[in-house]
């Protein structure tokens, strides 16, 4: 579970990026956190991970507070959160298979086991035969995909997503917002997922935290559903 | 992959930075080699001289040998000589006889007569040699006292001035090696910048990201040092006929094979702490996090 009590991010003196945030993440959850840019949301993301720390509030993590961490357990905080990026962030000097199993390799795992597991994820995101290429030689739903494939492997409890579906056409787009919906569905990982994608946020059905100027304005779960032209 | 293989990757990847790495580890370790070698030659050559009997006193014509043993007691008795020889006027016309054997007509023209006989004189310590000189000139019995003073002086005064040197100049190119060093893996460290980022993200510790870095350095070390070591073993094979002969008497060569092998330790030990260092003060600075 994650939970974060009065947080607030100041930049500089009076920027504040996010101001008392009080919010409650329930295990197996998928949340769409959306808003303008500007409005917060990448600085929400970059908490959770630690990439940047709270001027005030406590966030908690599995029953962690996540404010002063030694870097130990930021690292194996890290190792907890599956992050994917509207860019991709894929080492471009390394194929799919090698980008995939970065996570397994730094934890230490033998390579036996490295080609196994890399394999089974590479079958779910739909990349098996693309595994020898190099992310230049990839369409970015592929490199998205590969993104995916590297934040699930070490089968972590949640996965970020931030704007994941920034630089892919529409279609494509979709197709990564299902992706993340089956692996919330069928692996039970919390799902927290930053879009301007309204017409996915719409479709899924699922929770949605609106932010404006770094503030909640909106917490609810749509139930409706505009757009029923999805393969269900 | 290993750590290991992301060294050499890295290397691989910026073939000149680590060429030029390389090459300063390589002149550095070429040149403190070269000043170990020289210090143990002359730390050699300096006993070689300081064994011999360094003083010759000749003594006149008329002398008992009572005299010669008061003589050799007094010199004795200071504590400071370490051997003191008598030369007879016959062993010091053999000695003539053995050093001019091709020259016939220089040995037909001497005889033991006109030789004088004389005291070898050797000290413990160098620096006593002229104590002892001066006791055996206040002898009336002593003709003429020569002294190596000059000779040694010389040697003494051309050690010290190598060794100084050496320190300086290796002290200098250590100094260089470790900023180039720095440079190098700070610029590889920028390159990197958004691969480390990557890899903190997924969960990698500090060290998992720094050690590719610290390797690359001892890397750098210790491939300069084994290629210097190489051309100054190489270069001491080709000039050992030519040193052998214009030192000869001074038991240096051929040099032992326990040495080479310290001395490659040696500078591979020096030539990857140089590479720790830089590559270390460079993680330091630009990964801090």
């Amino acid at each position: 579970m994650i939970e974060l009590q009065n947080v607030s991010k100041k930049f500089g003196l009076n920027t504040f990026a996010l101001e008392n945030i009080n919010l409650k993440i329930l295990d197996h959850e998928f949340v769409f956190i959306v808003g303008p840019t500007g409005s917060g949301k990448t600085t929400f993301l970059k908490l959770l991970t630690h990439e940047i720390v709270p001027s005030t509030g406590t966030i908690v993590i599995d029953g962690e507070s996540i404010a002063k961490l030694s870097s130990i357990k930021i690292t194996k905080l890290r190792r907890k959160i599956g992050v994917i990026y509207q860019d991709f962030k894929l080492l471009f000097d390394r194929t799919v298979f090698e980008n995939v199993m970065l996570p397994l390799e730094i934890i230490g795992l033998s390579s036996k086991e490295i080609t196994r597991r890399v394999n089974y994820i590479l079958d779910l995101v739909n990349l098996a035969r693309q595994k020898n290429l190099f992310p230049s030689q990839l369409s970015g739903g592929e490199m998205q995909r590969a993104a995916i494939a590297r934040a699930i492997i070490m089968e972590p409890n949640f996965i970020l997503a931030d704007e994941p579906t920034g630089n892919l056409d529409p279609a494509t787009g979709w197709d990564i917002m299902k992706l993340l919906r089956d692996i919330n569905k069928t692996s039970n990982v919390t799902v927290i997922v930053s879009t301007h994608n309204m017409d996915a946020v719409n479709s899924l059905g699922k929770r949605i935290v609106r932010l404006e100027n770094g503030k909640i304005i909106k917490d609810e779960k749509q139930i409706v559903k505009r757009h029923n032209n999805e393969n269900q | 992959m290993g750590q290991f293989k992301t060294t050499w990757q890295h290397i691989r990847r910026s073939p000149y930075q680590a060429f030029a790495a390389i090459l300063i580890m390589f002149f550095t370790c070429m040149v403190a080699g070269s000043f170990i070698i020289m210090a143990y030659a002359s730390d050699k050559i300096l006993n070689y001289f300081e064994s011999k009997p360094q003083t010759t006193a000749f003594l006149k014509d008329d002398i008992k040998s009572e005299d010669v043993d008061s003589i050799k007691n007094k010199l004795l008795e200071t504590g400071k000589a370490a051997n003191i020889k008598y030369v007879s006027k016959e062993e010091a016309l053999n000695i003539y006889r053995e050093q001019n054997k091709n020259d016939p007509l220089l040995l037909e023209m001497v005889s033991s007569s006109i030789l004088p006989a004389s005291l070898e004189i050797s000290a413990k310590e160098i620096r006593d040699l002229q104590i002892l000189a001066d006791i055996a000139k206040k002898e009336p019995l002593v003709d003429e006292v020569v002294y190596q003073k000059d000779i040694v002086n010389t040697l003494i005064g051309w050690t010290s001035s190598l060794r100084s040197f050496g320190f300086i100049l290796v002290g200098f190119l250590v100094f260089v090696s470790i900023l180039i060093i720095l440079m190098v893996i700070g610029m590889k460290i920028a390159v990197r910048r958004e691969e480390i980022e990557i890899l903190r993200l997924v969960g990698a510790s500090r060290w998992y990201i720094r050690w590719p870095f610290i390797l690359e350095g001892m890397y750098y070390g210790f491939l300069g040092a084994v290629f210097a070591w190489g051309i100054l073993y190489l270069l001491l094979i080709y000039f050992t006929p030519f040193l052998s002969s214009f030192l000869t008497g001074i038991p240096l060569f051929p040099i032992s094979f326990m040495l080479v092998l310290y001395l490659l330790l040696t500078m591979i030990g020096g030539g990857v702490l140089v590479g720790i260092i830089g590559s270390f003060l460079a993680v330091w600075r630009y990964l801090k996090n």
